[in-house]
């Protein structure tokens, strides 16, 4: 779902030689052929500007070189390799989002998002908290005013919880989604790595490594709120505040998915 | 697919949860001055009991049963992913 206005950026960790784009986070290479190497020279600028670089050097139709130039742009953000950024305001891009998401529900087509590669710095524990929490901030919003609205019937009426414990909850759900992602990136103990949105998710993308690191990298991300839950709970148990274990109920969730119900689950399980 | 992890992270994961789940719903009953026996036959869940003014609260060996079944569950699902990964593809 690109348009010729959308400008094509190679993210940090990607850089770009004579014929190939290379991948400091993967250690690897992609070979460019001669157009590819246009429209990726053509980044900074509209995707419209090497369309008409493409029409000029190889004497391609005004349809074929945008087709071309569209759909290779989409292909290098599919691989990660490229952001695209989309001119105007963020609302408006939403928006537009929507509007096509509408005219495709009929046919039971979910628009694909584009991929937003960060580069991740790894040095210190500190550079890494903040870079992931920076990164995961926008998604634990979203999940804090999802779980107030999810939680909000357990509100109202006698016996209902107080105002104070259902936001506490809500901001719980919240603090949960950026610990895990937290607790994946410090387990990748300077490992080069780029952090990956595509729509709500997030993701950490690191090069290949042994089974046994994926593993610890895997469990890390749930590992870290369900400790901070178990904690919680045996605190709350101590002073007697239900609050407290309230707090921790979300953030002990998130070791479901350390079952086969979860990513992290499935892939400790196969390595 | 290991079975065997799927049964350790199973147990590990449902452990966690009901542990944690255990605690608030005791404390949260306890906090409304009310007392509780979660049983099923002879095994324990969660006790809440209310002598003098005072709350007690008791999580049962019920709830690592619990844990042990998720892991059986886990496990179960992994062989189940396995066997479907095993089985020959027909083109």
């Amino acid at each position: 779902m690109l348009t010729l206005d959308d400008i094509l950026i190679l993210p940090g960790g990607v850089s770009v030689d004579e014929r190939a784009l290379a991948d400091e986070v993967r250690g690897e290479s992609f070979a460019l052929n001669a157009a590819g190497a246009v429209v990726v020279a053509c980044q900074g600028r509209p995707l419209g500007d090497a369309a008409a670089e493409l029409r000029e050097r190889f004497g391609l139709t005004r349809e074929q070189a945008e087709r071309d130039v569209l759909s290779f742009a989409w292909l290098l953000n599919r691989a990660l390799l490229a952001n695209i950024v989309r001119p105007g305001r963020a609302p408006l891009a939403l928006v537009r989002f929507l509007a096509v998401a509408v005219r495709l529900l009929p046919l039971g087509i979910v628009p694909p998002m584009l991929n937003r590669r960060q580069h991740l710095d790894t040095a210190t524990a500190g550079r890494v908290a903040r870079g992931t929490l920076a990164a995961a901030a926008p998604r634990s919003l979203v999940a804090t005013v999802g779980g107030l609205f999810l939680s909000a019937p357990l509100l109202p009426g006698d016996g209902g919880a107080s105002v104070g414990s259902w936001l506490a909850l809500g901001a719980a759900i919240g603090v949960g989604v950026a610990l895990h992602e937290l607790g994946h990136a410090l387990a990748l103990g300077g490992l080069p790595a780029a952090l990956v949105t595509s729509g709500l998710a997030l993701s950490i993308l690191y090069p290949r490594s042994t089974r046994r690191r994926v593993a610890a990298i895997s469990l890390a991300g749930p590992a870290l709120p369900a400790a901070i839950a178990l904690l919680l709970a045996t605190v709350a148990l101590a002073i007697g505040v239900p609050l407290v274990a309230t707090i921790a109920c979300p953030l002990a969730a998130h070791a479901l998915t350390v079952t086969l119900a979860g990513r992290d689950g499935r892939t400790v399980c196969r390595s | 697919m290991s079975v065997l992890k799927a049964f350790v992270l199973g147990i590990a994961a449902t452990a966690v949860i009901t542990y944690v789940f255990a605690a608030a719903v005791a404390l949260v009953i306890a906090a409304s001055g009310g007392s509780v026996e979660m049983t099923v036959g002879p095994l324990g869940f969660i006790e809440v009991t209310r002598e003098q003014g005072e709350s007690a609260i008791g999580l049962g060996p019920g709830l690592a049963l619990l844990a042990l079944g998720g892991g059986a569950l886990n496990a179960g699902a992994g062989v189940l992913v396995r066997r479907a990964r095993d089985r020959p593809h027909v083109p």
